[in-house]
């Protein structure tokens, strides 16, 4: 189908990823094995037992809520004290623990369950898809991010894909990937806004294009704003409704909470294709006093859903204004508009867009594939022979360090381009200080405890004098990879010291190994029982020509110099075989072929031997 | 099966019957007699061809309710003719001690054949203290009649009838919720109950489909937990898939999907 080289490019959304690849120089969407483009980023254990990814695990979310894992997205590679986790800990229904160095786990199936496993079990169901469309293994991927990942968050997801046997090429910007699927950059350049409105967040992006270079110049949002509140909408709708017609709460119930949500996620896509939609469920609940189950049948029109969902659409446009101002970007300096996201399907959402913008927004590209699309561009860039578009990442928090008074000095600001270096001098303190303390934060905040401390260390032995007399050299460099290093020199000695900042996302190397190797051992066991019952067949096939021979053979072994060793040893293979026919693993089966295989070879070495013997 | 099996699923439908459970106990002697209907008072009479019990064994069961309970219809019952159930609770609640009743002089049949009754010989039932209102109920004490409704429900597993093995074990559960036995038991019948399912069901990779419209499905008379399963058939999920879907047991899922399955509401696609 493909050439063996064949890369992917993976949108690892919040609530649906989506895999894409490049054929024939246009990228197109791989579907999943069900048929569908987007693979919802659930995985659950189901009641009895099962692991569950994609479809299948959504499909039981609410009525099997602590053993389902959804919105990893928002959590990983974030500390468990943050105060992120701790507002997202609120909301969140399955077991969430805390880990050996502060990281997040969450309890699954009875073991706990780092946020870059659970990501993995979401890529790993991705690379099957693609190789099943490719027919041959799939090992490099490009994978998308929101722009406002910090470095923890973006480590965390290389592991993630590391994890599910995938090299990850490239981290790229949602943002940036969408406006790649669009063919900017090769003949569009100028500023363009990514409106992104997906199943459980909002962001909005400004991109600086310009002869092939992708800037991000602005990016915020809300990582609580998505399809699902849109969804909650209806489902309440209906509830109320429900209620009022029969004095029942629908909610208490898991099961018809489940078909509710269900239902209404799906009358809110139809409704962006037609006017109205007719939701129906028979038998949703028993009444209290017990006799016939109810039925539950409402008509939503389009008019409806848009006034139950009125201010969640404000609410976009509200922050779309905030981060527009912040990067002193109007309406009119934009060239394009690009709808990303389901949500933004939805007419009433692309009117107020156009209306906000005053342009009509980009449609070409199916708005909830236009990441993955756009990551398969710069996949099949990195990977081909044409020249890769270039691709500049950019801080996206403020660096910088930790001054007299508590107070936080940046010596980077967010959305500065990278590689980049800067140098600032700072002086001592305090009259004798022969020792000063770098301690390099990252944030946006001016108060040095509010923001993340990514390290710290200590430049000695300065020479004793009055405060402010030394002057210390503090230079921030941030590499093409991200890597950031932090140097203080004393200006008068030359006397250096530094700190080298690994991104970490949460699991450490040896963590990181361990997850690996128990994860190839379970690939190479799921990937071995296809092939087992082949191996099996060929041989029991063994097994009976062997035991056919064997009588006769034995006869003659007894009679020949080779004696009773011989024959002992091709009972033990004997032995052996049987119970591997009854083995799972297929490295056990082959060892029994092989041992027959030798055997029969002896048997028909003896036969020319003595002659004795007629296969 | 030997004839003191039989035995013990009469005994294990007289206490059944005891406790009121006309078509249990109905069951059970149904199956003993179909094991050896030579047991002991089970033959049918000339008058009743078709395997009934004979009216003067009806007549030893009635006798031994304390309640009233409506009896299987006598055809040859005269109107107005007074039942040995009626007779029975009548004495039951004159006198709290046993006694035995005049069942064949109460209700004299014509051209039974049966030995008459031995009543003397069965132990007379123990009187309890009844319950004040607000004590919680308590399990009675396990007796030789639980393990009889446990033995009962161990040969409908050995006769592939999970189902009725399953309500003798509910049974068994209400009486001695914590005899020793009762969770292997159960558990030996579940794997049978489910077993039966999945055998209606076919191979579990298959993919059910509904086979009904929105208008057909209305008028069916299930209740929301078959509602739930009925949603989830979407012409792409397997029955195993279904069994990961629904929230439920899969023993429950199975028998859900089993009676959609029979009703013609699903197929197989």
């Amino acid at each position: 189908m493909a050439d063996r080289d064949a890369v992917i490019g993976i949108d690892l959304g919040t609530t649906n990823s989506v895999v894409a690849t490049v054929q024939g120089d246009q990228p197109m969407v791989i579907r999943n094995r069900t048929g569908q483009n987007l693979t919802p980023s659930v995985v659950a254990i189901s009641k009895n037992g099962k692991q569950l990814v994609g479809q299948l695990a959504k499909r039981q979310a609410i009525t099997n809520p602590e053993g389902t894992v959804y919105a990893t997205k928002r959590l990983i590679g974030r500390k468990y004290s943050s105060e992120q986790v701790v507002e997202a800990l609120k909301v969140l229904s399955y077991p969430v623990i805390c880990g050996e160095h502060d990281d997040i786990r969450v309890r699954l199936g009875g073991k706990d369950v780092s946020l870059p496993e659970i990501s993995a079990k979401v890529l790993g169901e991705l690379k099957l898809d693609a190789e099943e469309f490719f027919g041959h293994s799939v090992t490099k991927a490009v994978v998308t991010v929101p722009a406002y990942f910090n470095d923890g968050q973006r480590q965390a997801t290389k592991d993630a894909g590391k994890i599910a046997g995938l090299e990850v090429l490239r981290i790229l910007n949602e943002p940036t990937a969408a406006a790649l699927a669009y063919g900017f950059g090769k003949n569009i350049n100028g500023r363009i806004a990514i409106f992104d409105l997906g199943g459980g967040t909002f962001d909005i992006s400004v991109l600086e294009v310009s002869k092939g270079v992708f800037e991000v110049i602005a990016t915020g949002g809300d990582s609580y704003l998505g399809g699902e509140d849109f969804d909650h909408r209806v489902l309440e709708w209906l509830v109320f409704g429900f209620a009022k017609e029969h004095g029942a709460d629908l909610r208490k119930d898991r099961m018809a909470l489940q078909r509710l949500k269900d239902a209404a996620e799906k009358a809110k896509i139809e409704l962006s294709e037609t006017k109205s939609s007719t939701i129906n469920l028979p038998f949703i609940c028993t009444p209290l006093g017990g006799g016939a189950a109810l039925h539950l049948q409402r008509n939503l029109t389009r008019e409806k859903l848009e006034e139950l969902t009125a201010d969640l659409c404000e609410r976009t446009l509200s922050i779309t204004t905030q981060v527009l101002e912040e990067a002193k970007v109007k309406p009119s300096d934009l060239k394009e508009v690009i709808l990303v996201g389901g949500m933004t399907r939805m007419p009433r959402i692309a009117e107020e867009v156009k209306r906000f913008f005053r342009r009509e927004p980009c449609k070409a590209v199916h708005p909830e594939e236009v990441v993955a699309l756009g990551a398969a561009v710069q996949a099949h860039a990195l990977t081909s022979n044409q020249a890769p578009v270039l691709l500049l990442d950019v801080t996206p928090h403020s660096l910088g360090v930790a001054i007299a008074g508590g107070y936080a000095r940046r010596l980077i600001t967010k959305n500065t381009t990278v590689p980049t270096s800067v140098t600032e001098v700072f002086t001592t303190s305090k009259d004798n200080q022969t020792t000063v303390k770098i301690m390099v934060l990252q944030g946006e905040s001016d108060i040095a405890h509010e923001n993340e401390l990514l390290g710290e260390f200590c430049l000695t032995n300065l020479r004793a004098a009055l405060r402010g007399q030394l002057q210390v050299d503090v230079t921030f460099d941030i590499n093409s990879e991200g890597i950031v290093s932090v140097s203080a020199k004393d200006q008068e000695t030359g006397q250096e010291a530094s700190i080298t900042i690994t991104p970490s996302g949460g699991l450490t190397e040896d963590e990181l190994q361990d997850i690996m190797a128990e994860q190839e051992d379970l690939i190479a066991e799921t990937t071995e029982s296809d092939d087992t019952t082949a191996r099996k067949s060929e041989l029991s096939e063994l097994v009976g020509r062997v035991e056919d021979l064997f009588p006769q053979v034995k006869q003659v072994l007894t009679d020949s110099e080779f004696g009773t060793d011989a024959v002992k040893r091709v009972e033990k293979t004997l032995s052996t075989a049987r119970k591997a026919l009854g083995a799972k693993r297929i490295a056990t089966v082959s060892h029994s072929i092989e041992q027959l295989t030798r055997t029969l070879q002896m048997f028909k070495a003896l036969q020319e031997r003595v002659g004795a013997i007629v296969e | 099966m030997s004839r003191s099996r039989a035995e013990q699923l009469i005994e294990s439908g007289l206490w059944l019957r005891l406790s009121g459970d006309l078509e249990w106990s109905q069951r059970l002697f149904e199956e003993a007699f179909r094991l050896d209907p030579a047991a002991a008072g089970a033959q049918p009479t000339q008058h009743e061809p078709n395997g009934a019990w004979s009216l003067a064994y009806q007549a030893e069961l009635w006798s031994l309710l304390p309640i009233k309970v409506s009896p299987w219809p006598d055809p040859f019952a005269s109107p107005g003719a007074v039942t040995a159930a009626d007779s029975a609770a009548d004495t039951w609640s004159q006198n709290p001690a046993w006694q035995a009743p005049a069942a064949a002089a109460v209700n004299p049949v014509p051209d039974v054949d049966a030995e008459p009754l031995e009543f003397e010989e069965l132990e007379p039932p123990v009187e309890k203290p009844a319950p004040t209102p607000s004590a919680p109920p308590q399990p009675l004490e396990t007796g030789p009649d639980v393990d009889n409704l446990l033995q009962a429900a161990e040969d409908f597993i050995e006769l592939e009838d999970p189902e009725a093995a399953m309500e003798l074990i509910g049974r068994a559960e209400q009486i001695a919720p914590d005899h020793p036995d009762l969770r292997l038991i159960r558990e030996r019948g579940e794997a049978a109950l489910h077993g039966l399912y999945e055998d209606r069901l076919g191979p579990l990779d298959a993919i059910p489909k509904v086979s009904l419209g929105a208008e057909e499905i209305v008028a069916l008379n299930l209740d929301h937990r078959a509602g739930f399963v009925l949603s989830q058939i979407d012409g792409v999920s397997s029955f195993e898939d279904l069994f990961s879907l629904s929230g439920m047991s899969r023993l429950d899922t199975a028998r859900i999907l089993a009676e959609l399955l029979e009703q013609n509401v699903i197929t197989r696609a």
